[in-house]
């Protein structure tokens, strides 16, 4: 099956090498295009460089060498202001906790990343904002301090969020790391409907296959390189279980450690 | 920048304790600076008052240096000559051109024109010396304020009528109504009678000082159309010095001198007053800030994780340091609004357990809003200064090592 959507981000021999006596690379030659609307997971162990190449993606941190070209504008030419300014226009981010902030309440939360590029809370954004919380099932917890929810409600709040920009690219990881299997699951169902709806591209990075495998790509890393890249449905279930094998449990990742 | 401040409005408030603890030290701070300097510029206030209040504050006197300056004045030419050199050059002869000047001048609220001479009073073989002021009772009023202080009073200091002291009534047995001899240092002599005893307050005046109307002193002191100097008084005492100066261009020639060159030791004991009471406020200020840099240095630690995610999403350094800087803003505004009132408080509640058993006042307290304000802008600025370390440790904190560190 040939994918014929547009390119929104493509990557070009990205290297990321860490310290400056003792150097340790993490990322090699990395090239990777990710298409718009992709719903796409990077899975791989511990220590792969999965986390790190989320951070360059997401305009966190900059590559040693390589370039990151998101609509045909190679971001890493932006100065710092300009790359904030990016990441909070065109980006959203779910990290693995929540990171609320417990002084504001849950619409407040949601209202954040707009709040910093604009200086007025119009009515519409406000509406908006509750119709994000409605979406992620937490109408009538607006008015709700961060600490006064559970685990699964916070995560729902760092969704709704993320959304509050439109942004073009959803970078999430371990979005589920800290919740339980049934919650997993409805955070993920929640995420991939918001695709649908919206056309937002998704890239999830966990080491949980069956995350992993409920999405349209996966794309595994092994040692800093590109491993595999497949997508589930074109080799069938039984083929992509057996290429995720290697991880297999989902708390490999804490045995490792 | 509404951002910021919403951000910073919410840290303050989510950290109560902390931020009434850093609140409570700026209130204790503010309010001992301005306690300190309200009371110290009141105490010198009254100590001044005291020394030259009902004193003059420039002196226009003949210059000893320069006797050309008589000879040069119009129409009295006849008249200097026939003055002895020793004289001449300590009198001022034609006064009345510059009195109409310094009359029309309105820095000054009193210009009066004295003769000052040595008498000498002899009662019951004992001679005293005496020290004559001859003065128009008006104006001179105006500065010495004779008329409130005088005990006893039967007519005015008109004629042959003189004022004295009660060291002298009290020394030499006269009394009210009392008829005196005065001998001046050359020879003449005439007599007077007592119509006032002052009390001054003053040992040293109420012993030698004696006022007498102006036309008699200078007849008696054969100092016809001349008098020894022009004392004024104005409004704000501090300003005597640039005053003085300004009259030394004006009447070059003759010799002015204002109250601080008189009194340059009290004045040298109130400027160490002033830099001690300035050295303690200055610390104050100083631990003010320290403690609200040390409270914001744990704040930037507290809320790293907040503002590592805040940069992720996508605020700049610049807002990141800008909500510490508009902390330490609030902190310092709002605990230096609420210092001043403790301030007066404090000012007023000194004021009542000082207060006589008449309830009199120790001494007057001026609060100034200057002070006030000035209290207020020094807090913030400080807390201001405070802020800007924490606030660059946020501008520089990385929002990866936050979310790689959980």
């Amino acid at each position: 099956m040939v994918d014929n959507r547009e390119t929104i981000l493509q990557i070009r021999n990205l290297n990321k090498v860490f310290g400056e006596e003792v150097k340790t690379q993490v990322l090699f030659d990395l090239n990777l295009e990710i298409r718009k609307g992709e719903f796409m997971s990077l899975i791989g162990p511990s220590g792969s460089g999965k986390s790190t190449f989320l951070n360059i993606l997401g305009a966190l941190e900059r590559p040693t060498s390589g370039e990151i070209i998101f609509e045909g504008k190679n971001i890493n030419t932006l100065n710092d202001k300009d790359l904030a300014r990016f990441r909070n226009q065109y980006l959203g981010y779910i990290f693995q906790f929540h990171y609320l902030f417990p002084e504001f309440t849950a619409l407040e939360n949601v209202l954040l990343p707009y709040l910093i590029n604009h200086s007025a809370k119009t009515p519409e954004i406000i509406k908006k904002a509750e119709n994000l919380l409605g979406m992620v099932e937490l109408s009538g917890f607006e008015d709700r301090k961060i600490n006064k929810l559970s685990g699964g409600q916070q995560q729902r709040v760092a969704i709704a969020r993320s959304f509050i920009n439109d942004p073009k690219i959803i970078l999430a990881d371990e979005p589920t790391g800290a919740l339980d299997t049934s919650t997993s699951r409805a955070i993920m169902k929640l995420m991939r409907e918001y695709n649908h709806e919206s056309g937002t591209t998704f890239i999830i990075v966990t080491h949980d296959r069956n995350i992993a495998g409920s999405t349209e790509r996966i794309v595994e890393l092994v040692d800093g390189r590109i491993s595999k890249d497949f997508s589930p449905k074109e080799i069938g279930e039984a083929q992509a279980w057996k290429e995720m094998e290697r991880h297999a449990c989902t708390d490999c990742d804490t045995l490792e450690k | 920048m509404k951002f910021e401040l919403m951000v910073a409005l919410r840290f303050l408030k989510e950290s109560k304790g902390q931020t009434l603890l850093i609140l409570l030290g700026i209130i204790i701070g503010v309010s001992v600076q301005i306690f300190l300097s309200v009371l110290i510029g009141g105490l010198q206030e009254d100590l001044i008052n005291s020394t030259v209040g009902d004193s003059p504050h420039i002196f226009i006197s003949a210059s000893e240096n320069r006797p050309s300056s008589f000879i040069n004045v119009e129409e009295d030419e006849i008249l200097v000559s026939k003055i002895t050199e020793s004289r001449t050059l300590k009198n001022i002869i034609s006064y009345n051109e510059i009195l109409e000047e310094l009359n029309e001048d309105s820095r000054f609220s009193a210009v009066s024109p004295v003769v000052n001479q040595q008498a000498f009073v002899t009662r019951g073989g004992v001679q005293s010396t005496v020290n004559v002021k001859g003065i128009e009772i008006d104006n001179g009023d105006k500065i010495y304020k004779i008329r409130p202080r005088l005990l006893a009073k039967e007519g005015e200091l008109t004629g042959n009528n003189i004022y004295i002291g009660t060291g002298l009534s009290e020394n030499t047995g006269l009394e009210i109504n009392s008829i005196l001899e005065l001998r001046s240092s050359f020879g003449t002599s005439a007599f007077y009678k007592v119509s006032g005893i002052f009390d001054f307050e003053n040992q040293q005046l109420n012993d030698a000082l004696v006022f007498m109307n102006l036309p008699s002193a200078q007849s008696f002191f054969q100092m016809d159309g001349m008098i020894s100097q022009i004392e004024m008084q104005i409004p704000k005492v501090f300003e005597a010095e640039p005053i003085t100066r300004d009259l030394e261009k004006k009447f070059p020639g003759y010799k002015l001198v204002s109250w601080q060159e008189n009194n340059q030791q009290l004045l040298t004991a109130l400027n160490s007053q002033s830099s001690s009471s300035y050295v303690i406020q200055f610390f104050v200020i100083l631990a003010i800030t320290l403690g609200i840099a040390s409270v914001l240095a744990i704040n930037v630690v507290q809320k790293g994780k907040q503002i590592g995610i805040l940069k992720a999403m996508g605020a700049t350094g610049g807002m990141a340091s800008r909500i510490f800087i508009l902390q330490g803003a609030l902190l310092g505004f709002v605990g230096s609004l609420f210092g001043v009132v403790f301030g007066i408080a404090l000012l007023e509640g000194f004021l009542i357990g000082t207060r006589s058993p008449t309830g009199d006042d120790l001494f007057p307290l001026s609060i100034e809003p200057g002070i006030l304000l000035f209290s207020v802008v020094i807090a913030t600025s400080a807390s201001i200064i405070a802020a800007a370390i924490p606030a660059r440790k946020a501008a520089l904190l990385d929002p990866i090592e936050v979310i790689r560190n959980g």
